[in-house]
This record gives C-alpha cells, sequence and structure tokens, in this order.
C-alpha cells in the first residue's frame, strides 16, 4: 500500500521486534554450530568440526533430499499439469469432487497422511524401504498445489478462446497442448514447481514417519541429530541446511522470474 | 543457560513460542499480499475527514483485512494442530495429538487407535479450513 502518511512509532517498534523474534534464533542457531562449545559460548572459541562431523555422518542426506525434491518437481509437471488441464476443462460435477479429494492432504496433517500410507504399504518390502516411498508421500502432499496453480492458470478465459482458435484452425491436442497452453502456463508451472521444491525439501511431519535409516532426508537428519547428538552438531547441520537450501532457492527463484519476464502476462 | 531455560523451552510457553515462530511468516506473507492490494483511497478519505489512528485501523484496516485474517487464521489454525516436527523436538511434559497420535502408533504399536486419532484430527483441520472458505468464499485456502 502506497501511501504519503508517516509511519507510526508503534508500528515501526512492532516490526523491529517481530523480524528479532524472526532471525534471532536462526543466528544464534548458525554460531552455536562454529562454536566449540556450546554451554561456554563463543569464548570457547569458534571449530569448523562440527560441520565435518555432520559431512560425515550425514552428507548422504543433503543429495538424498535434493534428489527427492527434483524427481517430486518432474513427477509433478507429468502429473500435476496434465491433471490440472483434465480438471480446468472437465464440466462433470466429478472433477470438484475430484478436485476436493486432491487437496484433502493439504488438510490433512501429514502426520495422519503417512500413517494412511504405511497402513496401505508398509506390506510391501521392497517399496516401504526404498526412497520410493518417501518420494510418493511428497507427491501426495506437492501435487494439489501444482495442480491448482496451473489449473488456475489453465481456466482464464483468454486461454480457452486461443485453443478454441487453433482448434478451428486445424491444430491437434498434442500441437495445442504444447504451443498454446504449456507455453501459456509456463509461469504458473514453474511458480509451482518451485512451491513444490521448496515444500518437498523441508518436508519432516510426513518424512519422519515415511523414513527408514537408509532413507533419510536432510530434515529427518535434523531432528536425528538433534535427538541423538551434540547441540553443536544439530546447530552446524542446520548451517548446512541453509547453505544448501538457500542458494537453490534464490537459483530457482531468479529462473522463475526470468520466464515470469518473457513469457508473463 | 542453566535448568529453567529448558524447562522453559519444553513446556506450554516454549511450545507456544515456537509455533508462534513458524506460522509467523506465513502470516506475515498473506497480510503482505492482502495489504498491498488494499485500497489505499479509502484510508485517505478516512483521514482527510479528520479519522484518528485508531479509527483508520478499527474502521478501515480491520474490515479490509477481515478476509485474509480469516483465510490466515484458518490456516494457521490447521497447520498449527497437525505440526509434528516442532512438538516432536520440544514437547516432553506436554503432550499434543500429533504426538499421541506418532506414540500409539510408533511406542505401542496401537494402529487402529493411531488411524482413529488421525481421522479425528484429519477432520478438525479440514472442516476448519472448508467452513473458512465456504464463508470468505477464498478458493486459495486449501
Amino acid at each position: 500500500m502506497k501511501s504519503n502518511i508517516r509511519q507510526s512509532p508503534i508500528l515501526l517498534l512492532l516490526t523491529i521486534l517481530v523480524s528479532l523474534f524472526i532471525i534471532c534464533p536462526a543466528l544464534l542457531s548458525i554460531t552455536s554450530g562454529l562454536e566449540e562449545n556450546y554451554s561456554k559460548g563463543w569464548k570457547s572459541g569458534f571449530t569448523l568440526r562440527w560441520l565435518r562431523d555432520v559431512w560425515s555422518n550425514y552428507g548422504n542426506t543433503v543429495t538424498a533430499s535434493i534428489a527427492i525434491a527434483l524427481c517430486c518437481v518432474i513427477g509433478n509437471v507429468l502429473l500435476g499439469v496434465t491433471g490440472a488441464y483434465a480438471l480446468a476443462r472437465s464440466k462433470s460435477k466429478l472433477s470438484i469432487w475430484f478436485e476436493e479429494l486432491l487437496t484433502l492432504p493439504v488438510a490433512v496433517p501429514g502426520l495422519a497422511t503417512a500413517l494412511a500410507l504405511i497402513l496401505a504399504y508398509g506390506q510391501v518390502r521392497e517399496f516401504r524401504q526404498s526412497f520410493a516411498f518417501v518420494l510418493v508421500g511428497h507427491m501426495i502432499f506437492t501435487l494439489p498445489f501444482m495442480v491448482r496453480t496451473v489449473a488456475a492458470s489453465f481456466r482464464r478465459q483468454e486461454l480457452i478462446a486461443l485453443e478454441e482458435a487453433s482448434a478451428t484452425l486445424g491444430a491437434g491436442f498434442i500441437e495445442r497442448f504444447f504451443s498454446i497452453l504449456v507455453p501459456a502456463a509456463l509461469p504458473a508451472i514453474l511458480s509451482g514447481s518451485l512451491m513444490v521444491f521448496t515444500l518437498s525439501i523441508g518436508e519432516f511431519n510426513l518424512t519422519w514417519m515415511l523414513h527408514t535409516p537408509l532413507t533419510r532426508t536432510l530434515p529427518v537428519g535434523l531432528a536425528d541429530s538433534y535427538a541423538s547428538m551434540r547441540i553443536e552438531i544439530g546447530s552446524a547441520y542446520t548451517m548446512v541446511f541453509f547453505i544448501v537450501v538457500l542458494p537453490l532457492l534464490w537459483l530457482m527463484q531468479f529462473v522463475a522470474s526470468l520466464a515470469d519476464k518473457k513469457y508473463g502476462t | 543457560m542453566g535448568w529453567g531455560r529448558w524447562t522453559f523451552a519444553y513446556g506450554f510457553l516454549g511450545l507456544f513460542l515456537a509455533y508462534l515462530y513458524f506460522s509467523l511468516p506465513r502470516a506475515i506473507s498473506s497480510y503482505t499480499a492482502a495489504a498491498e492490494s488494499m485500497n489505499s483511497s479509502l484510508e485517505e478519505v478516512a483521514r482527510s475527514l479528520g479519522a484518528s489512528r485508531l479509527q483508520v485501523i478499527r474502521d478501515v484496516w480491520i474490515p479490509e483485512l477481515a478476509p485474509a485474517t480469516l483465510a490466515c487464521g484458518a490456516i494457521v489454525f490447521a497447520t498449527a494442530m497437525g505440526a509434528f516436527g516442532t512438538a516432536f523436538t520440544l514437547a516432553s511434559k506436554f503432550e499434543v495429538l500429533p504426538i499421541s497420535i506418532y506414540n500409539e502408533f510408533t511406542n505401542y504399536a496401537n494402529f487402529s487407535l493411531a488411524a482413529s486419532l488421525s481421522i479425528a484430527l484429519g477432520l478438525v483441520t479440514s472442516l476448519t479450513l472448508a467452513l473458512a472458505r465456504r464463508w470468505s468464499n477464498d478458493p486459495v485456502i486449501g
């Protein structure tokens, strides 16, 4: 909101307090991961030992998490974009119910979703013990975000008109889909992908239930390190999380904003 | 750095602050979006007619942000109800529903109780969101 009204000092104070409330714990967590001894504070000196410990104990969770998040994005693009098109063009009452069902995992806590998955597939040993199980959980949780973002874009009136125009000019479905719909919805697909990636890489509620000791992701390893190791290692792990996730997110946001400039409406 | 600090962090107040901590960014970003789309001329008119700061907040800001408050409130409520990670790392004295479900499932292998508790939890959160969506006609709420 742009107005030339003088800002209230109370609001300014509140803003500062809230910012401190948000930033301080994160900073504290990062610095304690660098301290030789957390209970003695920074006077005990700084070290990279804890970071090395994290890397040797949990390094594989970094690659696992990134791989799962990327697979999740790919799966969402394949299933979500086509699903969104089907939902956006369907005139059936059932599609409304289907969309409600699809968004249920957003409303129902991840813990409950995970429980349902385990009760349903827990007996299938190879699946239960593989990363695919975690990936399925992430897909179920993230799919509604992709579908809703992209479906909203497909439902735009001018896009329907464009599609009809190209159909009357003789373009088949495949041609319409890839030369009109997908480019028009590209900003939505990209912002959906960004959201899916972020959600997947930070997902804990589901993953904690679904993981096995051999299929751990970043957040699961983080919780594990806080529970079973020195607090400095947990804090160093938080730092690794920031180091890995933030540049990836910035990169993806940058790409998304570039595409938005090029294809955006 | 003594014992007092830890008992604080693991009690009700600590849990509350942690929940507040993870919900705040979401609330702030929804309110930012809502405030950006607010019609600033309403506020300017109110000011030019001599409304005080409090009156502007009461009669312009709060009603204009009401849909965002409803939507965001419902989402924050539902995520806080189902939040597991935070409670899992912090709660030891104060058991919240997701922790009970987790304990029933992993520690006592009481699958049917865990499943029925999750259904109860899922019903509460999805009903909250459904009601908020119906009242606000806002398709954004899950």
